[in-house]
C-alpha cells in the first residue's frame, strides 16, 4: 500500500486537534512544513526522554526491522508476542492499512491465540492528564492487537509525566474509535475534503506557514471569534463566505428561522469589529473600585514539571506613587512559598484587587496556594480579590478587532495595531516561561533568567495597557467589587 | 497508581479536611460570581432569562412576620418555591432586601414571600415606603443563600472532635471504616420482611437483601436504587420497621421535597399498618405541610419541639441537612440511633457532615448513576462536588435494587446496559407495557409504534448550539399528536431538552398548535423531572455544532443527565437528535467515554429518519 494511504495512530491524534493536517501531511511536500517551535520541541523531547527511561527500566525487547518496512516490523513483533515475552518496546502493529507503534505492549493474563495470556497497549506521555488524542492512539493499538492475538484487550494504559499510570477501559471507547477510524479513512482517501480553520492550535502547527497566510488572504470566516466549522459551512451556503461579507450583512433584514439558533448577531458584530477595525461596547466596562490601588498579576505553570508555578509577577499601582514591579522566577518550593507570602501580604494589607487576564493565572495561584499549604480561608480571600479582565470585556459585550480574545491580541488591538501578517501576534508570542526555564536549567549562566523576568514584565505591561484603556473608555465601578475570576465563555 | 506499580496513598484526615474546605470556599466564590454575572445584566435581559420578574405589585401582607403576597406576570420566571430572592427596584440587587419564595400560584400570577429567619424587616419596610412614595415599579431578582459557614463548622466538628463518634465519622469520610453484618439483627430483619409480606408488602429478592443489609450491617450500608425500583418506598418500610422496634431515626436529604416524599410514604405505611409510630417533620415548608399532615406526620418548626418518644417507643424525624445540623447540635433533646440519607448521590461530603454526627450508624439510599450534587464551579480536585454516595460506593459494598416497576422492557433495555451493567430488568407488571394508541395510523406511525418503546429520530441539522428550530417543530407536532389524536393526558407526557431556550421554543410552538386553553405537558430541563415519571417522554437534544460541543462535553454529554433523561418514560421514549453531534472530539479521556455512550445511543435505539417527518409537517 502506498505510504500516504496508510493510516497511523498519529492521524487519530490529528483528528482531535485539526483534521486538515491529515490531508496536508499527505498532499503537500514536507519541505513546506515549519520547524517545530521551542515549546513543541521541548514537550516532544521530554516525552522521548521519559519513554527511554521506561524502556531502560523495563529492558523489554524491540522488534528488529528498518522503517518504513512495517510489514517486516509487524512480523518481528508477532514473533516476540508469540514467544510470550513480558512486554515489547515499540511494537509494530500493522494490518496493511492501519499502523500503530505503541511505546509499550505488556503481557497480562487471559486466553488468546498466543496461549494463556494476551497483550495490552500503552504509551508514555510528558503531560499529566490523559488527553483524548493520546487515548485514541492507544485505542487504535488495542484494535490492531485484537486482530493479531484474536482477543480484544480490555484495557490500555498511559504512563504520565509525573510517574502515574492511568489505566482505562478500551471497551468504553469502541464506538468512538470506530467513528474516528472511518473519518480518518475518508479524509485519507479523499472522500471527505478538508479546509483550514483558524484555531488556537494554529500558532504552533507545522503547517502554519501555509494555512494562515491562506486564511488571511481569503478573509476566511474562521478568523471571526466564535466561528465554528459548521457555522462557517452554513454561512457559506447562505452566500456569506468572507469576514467582509459577514460584516456587511444585516442579520435582521432577512428573517430566518435559524438566525437565533446560529448566534448570527454575535458573529456579525464580531466580524464588523474585525473588518472595520473598531471597538464597540454594548454596556460600560467595569473595574473594581480601587481607592488604595490595584495589583496586576500574571502567573505561569510548567507542564513539564507537574504544573508547578514557575513565574509569578505583579505590579503594584497605587495612587500618587510610582508603579512597583515584582517578578519572581520560582525554581523550588521555598521560592514558591516566599513569593506567595509576599503577594498575599500585599493583598491583605491594602485589600487590593488582583487584575489578570484569562484562567491561567487563577489556576496557577490555586496550585501555588495548595502547594505551600496556604490556609483555605486565606486562599479563598485571595481568590475573591481576583478580577478577570477577559470577563470585563465579555460582560460589556465588547467587540474588539481581534481574531481571538487572547492577551496578546487584545493588547495589540487596543494599541491600534493591525494583525496583518502571520508573523505578527499571536504568532510572535512571547515564549512561555517553561521553555525559557528549560534553557535556564541547561545553562544557568546564560541570559535565561533575565529573559523570564522580561517575560513577566512584558505581561504586566500588557495588563496595564488594558486597564488604562478600560479607564480611558469610561468605565464604571460595580457596587461590590467581587472577583470575576471565571474565564469568559462566548 | 504509579507507573512502577505503587499505589497512591489515601489522603490523610488533615488533607481531606483542607480539600473539603477549599471546595466549600471556592464554591461560595463561584456562586457569588454567578450571581454577579446575572445581576450585571440589564433588567430586560434578566427578565428574559427568567432570573428576574418586573412589575411586581404588593397585594397584601399575610399573617406572620414579614410575609407578603405579591402579584406579577410570571411568564419566564425560573423561580421555584424555596428560592431566595431580592425585592428592589432592579437597579441594585446587592442592596435589596432578601426574601424567600414560600408559595407560587402560576395561574393566579401570585407569589407568597417571606423574610428569612432572623431578618429584622427594616430594609423591607423602607423599600416598600419608598415604592409607595415614588411609585417606582418593584422587581424581584434572583438571590442566593450562603450556608458555607454552617458546613465549615460541621467539618470543623468532625475533624477537631476527640470523641468516638467524630473519630468514626472521620473514618467514614476517609474510607477506613470496615463494615460487618450483625447476625442477630439480620435475623430480626428477615423476620420483619416476613411480617411485612404477611401484611401485603412483599419485597423482591434485591429489595429483601437491601432491607436486611441496611438494617443489620454496621456501622453503615449503601442501597443503590436505579429509576423506578421503589427506593423511596423501600426506605419507608425500613424506617417503619426500625421505628416499631424502638429506634430513633433521623431521615435527611438535600431538599425539602425529598424529605417530604420519604415521610409521606412512611406515613402511608404506618397508617395502613395500624401500628403507632411517632413521625415528625422539622422545618417543613408551607407547600409541603398539607401532604405531610394528611399522612399523619406532625410538623414542628424547631428541634426543641421534637417530642421525646415514650420509653421503648420509636421515632422518625425528618429534616433537611441544615435542619439536621441543628438536631445534632450539642444539647439537642433527642439522640438518634441512626441517620438515613435519602438521595445520597446528591449530597456532597461537606453537606453530609451536617448530619453524620447525629448518630453512630448510617444508611445511604441513592443512585450515583443519576444526577449528582449541584455544583457551580469547575474543579480539578475529584473530591470537589463528589457525592457521599459515590465516594463511599467506590470503596464499600452496596446493594443494588434490580427490578424497575416503571419502564417497559423496550424502554429499560438501553439504560440497563449503558448505566447498570445489564443488572436492571423490568418487573413483570411493567415488562410488557405498551403505549396505547387510539389512532395507530398517521404521519407519526413509525415513531409512535407501540412495539418500539425507545426511538431515536435523526433530525438533520447543523451549526446549532442550544436551539434547533427543526427539532422544536417536530417535538411540538409529536406532542400535539399524542395529546390530541391519541388523547394522552397532558400530565402523562413530558418534553425534555438540556437547553431552556429550546424548551421555550417548543412550548411556544405547542401553544400555537393547541390554542390558549389546553393544558401543556411539563416542558423543562432534566433537573426538574428527576424523581418523576410519565407514560411518554420526548427528548430534544438540540445541539449540532461539534466545535461548540467540544468545549462543553461535561454538561451536554453527562452520563448522569442522560440516564435520568432516558428513564422517565414508562412506555414510550422519543429522542430527537442530529447525528452531527457525534462529530465532536473532546479534549480528554473522560469526554471520549461520554461521547462513546452517545454513539451507542444512536446505534442501539430504533432509528427513524427525521427528514421525512419534517417534510410532512405543515
Amino acid at each position: 500500500m502506498p505510504s500516504d494511504a496508510v493510516i497511523r495512530a498519529s492521524d487519530l491524534y490529528e483528528l482531535a486537534v485539526c483534521f486538515h493536517r491529515i490531508s496536508l501531511d499527505r498532499r503537500r511536500p514536507h519541505s513546506e512544513r515549519a520547524v517545530p517551535d521551542e515549546a513543541s520541541r521541548l514537550l516532544a523531547e521530554r516525552g522521548l526522554e521519559l519513554e527511554r527511561a521506561h524502556a531502560e527500566r523495563l529492558g523489554w525487547p524491540q522488534p528488529e526491522y528498518s522503517p518504513p518496512d512495517f510489514p517486516r516490523g509487524a512480523e518481528r513483533t508477532a514473533e516476540l508476542l508469540q514467544r510470550g515475552v513480558e512486554g515489547v518496546y515499540q511494537a509494530v502493529l500493522y494490518d496493511g492499512r492501519f499502523l500503530a507503534i505503541p511505546d509499550f505492549v505488556r503481557r497480562v493474563p487471559g486466553r488468546s491465540a498466543f496461549g494463556d495470556f494476551h497483550y495490552e497497549p500503552g504509551d508514555v506521555k510528558a503531560g499529566l492528564e490523559p488527553r483524548a488524542d493520546h487515548v485514541l492512539q492507544v485505542a487504535l493499538a488495542g484494535w490492531l492487537l485484537e486482530r493479531c492475538q484474536q482477543r480484544a484487550p480490555q484495557r490500555g494504559f498511559l504512563w504520565l509525566g509525573d510517574g502515574r499510570e492511568e489505566v482505562f477501559s478500551l471497551t468504553e471507547l469502541r464506538y468512538v474509535l470506530d467513528a474516528a477510524r472511518r473519518r480518518v479513512a475518508a479524509i485519507v482517501d479523499g472522500e471527505e475534503q478538508t479546509q483550514p480553520f483558524w484555531s488556537a492550535a494554529c500558532g504552533r502547527c507545522r503547517w502554519r506557514e501555509r494555512c494562515l497566510p491562506e486564511l488571511i488572504a481569503a478573509d476566511d470566516l474562521s478568523l471571526v471569534d466564535g466561528m465554528t466549522r459548521t457555522r462557517r459551512r452554513v454561512l457559506e451556503r447562505s452566500g456569506l463566505a468572507t469576514v467582509a461579507a459577514l460584516a456587511a450583512h444585516d442579520p435582521t433584514a432577512s428573517p430566518c428561522e435559524d438566525r437565533p439558533a446560529l448566534g448570527l448577531e454575535h458573529l456579525v458584530r464580531q466580524a464588523r469589529a474585525l473588518a472595520q477595525r473598531r471597538v464597540t461596547l454594548a454596556r460600560p466596562l467595569e473595574l473594581p473600585a480601587t481607592p488604595e490601588g490595584e495589583l496586576l498579576v500574571h502567573a505561569e505553570r510548567d507542564p513539564l514539571e507537574r504544573e508547578q508555578v514557575v513565574l509569578l509577577a505583579w505590579r503594584a499601582r497605587c495612587e500618587g506613587q510610582r508603579d512597583v514591579d515584582t517578578v519572581r522566577v520560582l525554581l523550588n518550593d521555598t521560592e514558591r512559598a516566599d513569593a506567595l507570602r509576599e503577594l498575599v501580604a500585599l493583598v491583605e494589607k491594602g485589600a487590593l484587587p488582583l487584575l489578570h487576564f484569562g484562567s491561567e493565572t487563577p489556576r496557577a495561584l490555586s496550585r501555588l496556594a495548595e502547594r505551600v499549604d496556604l490556609s483555605p480561608r486565606r486562599q479563598a480571600a485571595l481568590d475573591d480579590r481576583l478580577w478577570d479582565l477577559a470577563v470585563t470585556l465579555r460582560r460589556a459585550a465588547a467587540y474588539l478587532p481581534v481574531r481571538r480574545y487572547t492577551l496578546d491580541e487584545v493588547t495589540a488591538a487596543i494599541a491600534g495595531n493591525e494583525p496583518t501578517g502571520w508573523n505578527e501576534p499571536p504568532f510572535a508570542d512571547l515564549l512561555p516561561a517553561f521553555v525559557l526555564l528549560d534553557q535556564l536549567r541547561r545553562d544557568a549562566h546564560g541570559p535565561w533568567r533575565q529573559s523570564i523576568v522580561d517575560l513577566g514584565l512584558a505581561r504586566l505591561g500588557q495588563l496595564g495597557a488594558i486597564v488604562d484603556w478600560i479607564r480611558r473608555s469610561g468605565c464604571r465601578w460595580p457596587r461590590q467589587a467581587r472577583g470575576a475570576r471565571r474565564p469568559a465563555r462566548r | 497508581m504509579t507507573s512502577d506499580g505503587r499505589r497512591d496513598p489515601p489522603p490523610s484526615d488533615r488533607e481531606l479536611w483542607r480539600r473539603l474546605q477549599r471546595f466549600l470556599l471556592a464554591e461560595r466564590s463561584a456562586s457569588h460570581q454567578d450571581l454577579d454575572e446575572i445581576w450585571s445584566q440589564p433588567l430586560p435581559a434578566r427578565v428574559e432569562s427568567g432570573d428576574a420578574i418586573a412589575g411586581v405589585e404588593i397585594v397584601e401582607w399575610l399573617p406572620g412576620p414579614g410575609r407578603l403576597l405579591v402579584r406579577a406576570a410570571l411568564g419566564r420566571s425560573r423561580f421555584r418555591v424555596g428560592d431566595p430572592l431580592r425585592l428592589g427596584f432592579g437597579d441594585d440587587p446587592h442592596a435589596a432586601p432578601e426574601l424567600r419564595l414560600e408559595q407560587e400560584d402560576r395561574q393566579g400570577q401570585r407569589l407568597a414571600l417571606a423574610l428569612p429567619w432572623g431578618s429584622d424587616g427594616e430594609t423591607l419596610a423602607g423599600l416598600l415606603a419608598e415604592a409607595g412614595r415614588s411609585a417606582r415599579p418593584l422587581v424581584l431578582d434572583r438571590g442566593a443563600v450562603d450556608l458555607t459557614e454552617l458546613m465549615l463548622e460541621s467539618l470543623a466538628r468532625v475533624y477537631r472532635g476527640r470523641g468516638a463518634l467524630e473519630q468514626s465519622v472521620r473514618g467514614l469520610l476517609g474510607l477506613r471504616l470496615e463494615t460487618a453484618v450483625d447476625q442477630t439483627e439480620a435475623a430480626r430483619a428477615r423476620d420483619s420482611v416476613e411480617r411485612l409480606a404477611a401484611r401485603g408488602w412483599s419485597l423482591t429478592a434485591s429489595q429483601c437483601q437491601a432491607f436486611v443489609e441496611a438494617w443489620s450491617r454496621r456501622p453503615f450500608h449503601l442501597v443503590q436504587g436505579p429509576p423506578g425500583t421503589g427506593k423511596t418506598w423501600l426506605l419507608a418500610l425500613l424506617l417503619a420497621a426500625l421505628g416499631w422496634r424502638g429506634e430513633r431515626i433521623l431521615v435527611t436529604a438535600q431538599t425539602h421535597r425529598a424529605v417530604d416524599n420519604v415521610l409521606t410514604a412512611l406515613g402511608k405505611v404506618v397508617g395502613r399498618s395500624g401500628r403507632a409510630l411517632s413521625l415528625v417533620r422539622v422545618g417543613a415548608r408551607p407547600d409541603g405541610a398539607a401532604a405531610l399532615a394528611g399522612a399523619g406526620v406532625a410538623c414542628v418548626s424547631s428541634a426543641r419541639q421534637v417530642p421525646r418518644p415514650a420509653a421503648g417507643g420509636g421515632l422518625v424525624v425528618g429534616a433537611t441537612l441544615f435542619g439536621a445540623r441543628r438536631l445534632c447540635a450539642a444539647g439537642a433533646p433527642t439522640s438518634f440511633t441512626r441517620v438515613a440519607f435519602d438521595e445520597a448521590a446528591q449530597i456532597t461530603l461537606p453537606h453530609a457532615a451536617c448530619a453524620l454526627l447525629a448518630a453512630e450508624r448510617w444508611i445511604f439510599f441513592g443512585d450515583d448513576r443519576q444526577l449528582g450534587p449541584v455544583v457551580v464551579g469547575d474543579y480539578e480536585d475529584p473530591l470537589a462536588g463528589l457525592s457521599i454516595f459515590a465516594h463511599l460506593r467506590a470503596a464499600q459494598r452496596s446493594t443494588r435494587l434490580d427490578l424497575t416497576f416503571r419502564m417497559s422492557d423496550a424502554v429499560c433495555a438501553f439504560p440497563a446496559r449503558a448505566f447498570y451493567d445489564g443488572a436492571l430488568e423490568p418487573a413483570e407488571s411493567a415488562r410488557s407495557r405498551r403505549l396505547t394508541l387510539r389512532a395507530p395510523d398517521g404521519a407519526f406511525a413509525s415513531v409512535l409504534d407501540p412495539s418500539r418503546g425507545a426511538v431515536l429520530v435523526s433530525v438533520p441539522h447543523e451549526g446549532h448550539r442550544t436551539q434547533s428550530p427543526d427539532e422544536a417543530r417536530l417535538a411540538a407536532a409529536l406532542a400535539e399528536e399524542l395529546l390530541v389524536r391519541q388523547r394522552l393526558p397532558a400530565q402523562e407526557l413530558a418534553i425534555i431538552s438540556p437547553f431552556r431556550v429550546q424548551n421555550r421554543e417548543i412550548g411556544r410552538r405547542l401553544r400555537e398548535r393547541l390554542g390558549p386553553h389546553v393544558p401543556l405537558p411539563l416542558i423543562d430541563t432534566v433537573e426538574r423531572i428527576q424523581g418523576q415519571e410519565r407514560e411518554a417522554v420526548i427528548v430534544s437534544l438540540a445541539c449540532s455544532d461539534p466545535d461548540a460541543l467540544r468545549r462543553d462535553t461535561q454538561f451536554f454529554f453527562s452520563p448522569n443527565r442522560l440516564c435520568v433523561t432516558l428513564t422517565r418514560a414508562r412506555t414510550k421514549l422519543i429522542v430527537l437528535a442530529s447525528p452531527r453531534l457525534l462529530d465532536t472530539y473532546p479534549h480528554d479521556h473522560e469526554g471520549l467515554v461520554r461521547l462513546d455512550l452517545f454513539h451507542r445511543l444512536f446505534r442501539e435505539l430504533h432509528l427513524v429518519d427525521g427528514k421525512m417527518l419534517l417534510g410532512e409537517l405543515p
